[in-house]
């Protein structure tokens, strides 16, 4: 199980700031790519994630297992869709309702970016909660993990920023971040099912 | 002869102090930090500058004027862009994207006095300097700045069913033309912002891998368009392009001739101008179209050509 949500940690990092930096190029043609609309997007992140790390931690409190933890994963996969199929058609509406840039681009990254985050921000709290298994090692636990997700962070960052976006559409990316987020949901159901004591 | 001897070395050391001190004599008279970058300005060599980076291996100024004449261009681009006129007679809205110093901006505005000229310009403190250093005005009623992202001017402008006679592409960040202004959406954008037969001329680079992915996109817009090139000269490109065909090149002669004298004091000489305009393919056609999807220009630009 170890291994299980050690990658899982790496992947939720790794695919929010794949999100987060494609969100800068997703919204640079109706917003522009002026300073608000990075700080927009970062703001929504970092909301989003503070959300997500109190949701998880509560959840995290009842019946915690792989099974929650593979629907969690699941669950941040199917919320990236939307953003795919629908990110022209909203950045469009808010242009034209919302004159101002600034606003637009926060309204633009609040319902884009807000629920896939969220819920990619509520995996670090339940990992930490799955690998725990006594108090007197949980801040190295909790230490480990941070490092290995935001180390996904990192690289995820480096990745995108100078590979996939040279490779790939924002798309085609954005449809591998769902995939992969999938695939280690489906994983962590069908791994022995596990409730922690 | 023993002077003469002596003479040369000590001509030459007197060449070489001097060269050395207009080398040294750049001078950073003002520096001020926006949001987006540092903006610079230099005088050197007889010029004030704008740059966004204090030095760059390609000495990469926005903006230069001579201080003698302020009227003469330094760069060839400038001089490129000229060839608008050779296409317009007389535009009554003009549209200039990326203000540097102002310089296109005043000279249209110099050479068609009856337009309404708008400049787009993204950060405030490059308009006050502008304002500050290049004797560019805006108080005229048919001068206008604003400043906004030039893409997100063009987009409203679509919204608010504005048409433009004239728009000049010169948008560029301390390395290149934004990501987000090189991609086949942009320019169908811009495409359709044009008024009837109206004239699009971008201000391009033709040094990197970039140039070739930049040419499939305009010509996946706009099919042909003609490029300004002097040959043997630095990298600059400038693109013309419009809405509807463009006239052959030979049938801008009589025009050409019309405006030899009205061009004449800004150092560009009409007919060989004239002559660097090309209709030539001379880029990479199977290279991927740049599109809101894909368009990692900075990456394409660092790679040599």
């Amino acid at each position: 199980m170890r291994t299980l949500v050690l990658t899982c940690a790496f992947i939720a990092g790794f695919c929010i700031m794949t999100i987060e930096l494609l969100g800068g190029k997703i919204l640079a043609p109706y917003f522009g790519s002026s300073v608000y609309v990075w700080g927009s997007i970062i703001t929504i992140f970092m909301l989003a994630l503070s959300g997500g790390y109190l949701a998880g931690g509560k959840l995290s409190t009842l019946n915690p297992g792989t099974r929650t933890y593979g629907l969690l994963l699941i669950a941040a996969a199917i919320t990236v869709l939307p953003l795919i199929f629908g990110h022209e058609w909203v950045s469009d509406q808010i242009f034209s309702v919302i004159e101002d840039p600034r606003y637009g681009s926060l309204l633009a990254s609040i319902i884009l970016f807000f629920i896939p985050t969220f819920i990619l921000g509520m995996i670090s709290p339940y990992s930490i909660r799955l690998l725990i298994d006594s108090t007197a090692s949980s801040g190295q636990t909790a230490g480990f993990l941070y490092f290995v997700s935001t180390l996904g962070s990192a690289i995820g960052t480096l990745a995108t920023s100078f590979y996939l976006v040279l490779w790939f559409e924002i798309d085609t990316v954005l449809y591998a971040v769902s995939l992969v987020l999938g695939l280690a949901g489906i994983w962590s159901l069908l791994s022995k099912r596990l409730e922690v004591a | 002869m023993i002077n003469r001897l002596l003479s040369t070395p000590v001509t030459l050391l007197l060449l070489m102090s001097l060269l050395l001190m207009s080398a040294a004599s750049a001078e950073v008279i003002e520096e001020q930090r926006s949001l987006y970058q540092k903006v610079f300005m230099v005088e050197e060599n007889g010029m004030r500058c704008m740059r966004f980076k204090k030095r760059s291996t390609r000495n990469f100024s926005q903006s230069c004027i001579y201080l003698a004449d302020r009227e003469l261009f330094v760069f060839d681009y400038y001089k490129q862009a000229m060839a608008a006129t050779f296409f317009v007679k007389q535009p009554a809205e003009i549209l200039v994207i990326g203000l540097g110093g102002g310089v296109l901006a005043g000279t249209f505005g110099e050479l068609f006095p009856q337009a309404n000229i708008t400049s787009v310009e993204i950060d405030p403190v490059v308009v006050k300097m502008a304002h500050k250093y290049f004797d560019y005005s805006d108080e005229a009623d048919n001068i206008t700045t604003v400043v906004q992202d030039g893409r997100v001017f063009v987009k409203r402008a679509l919204k608010k069913g504005r048409r433009f006679d004239l728009v000049i592409l010169d948008a560029f960040s301390s390395d290149y033309i934004p990501e987000h202004m090189l991609t086949r959406e942009f320019l169908e954008e811009v495409k359709t912002v044009l008024a009837d037969h109206g004239l699009l001329v971008a201000n391009t680079f033709s040094a990197s891998k970039l140039f070739n992915h930049e040419s499939t996109t305009y010509q996946a817009v706009f099919g042909e368009f003609y490029q300004v090139r002097f040959t043997g000269m630095d990298v600059s490109r400038v693109i013309i392009a419009s809405n509807q065909k463009l006239p052959d090149i030979s049938s801008l002669l009589p025009r050409v001739n019309q405006v030899r004298g009205m061009l004449q004091p800004l150092g560009v000489d009409a007919l060989s101008l004239y002559s660097s305009i090309s209709s030539e393919v001379n880029w990479d056609i199977k290279a991927r179209i740049l599109t809101d999807q894909y368009s990692p220009a900075n990456l394409l630009n660092s790679g040599s050509r």
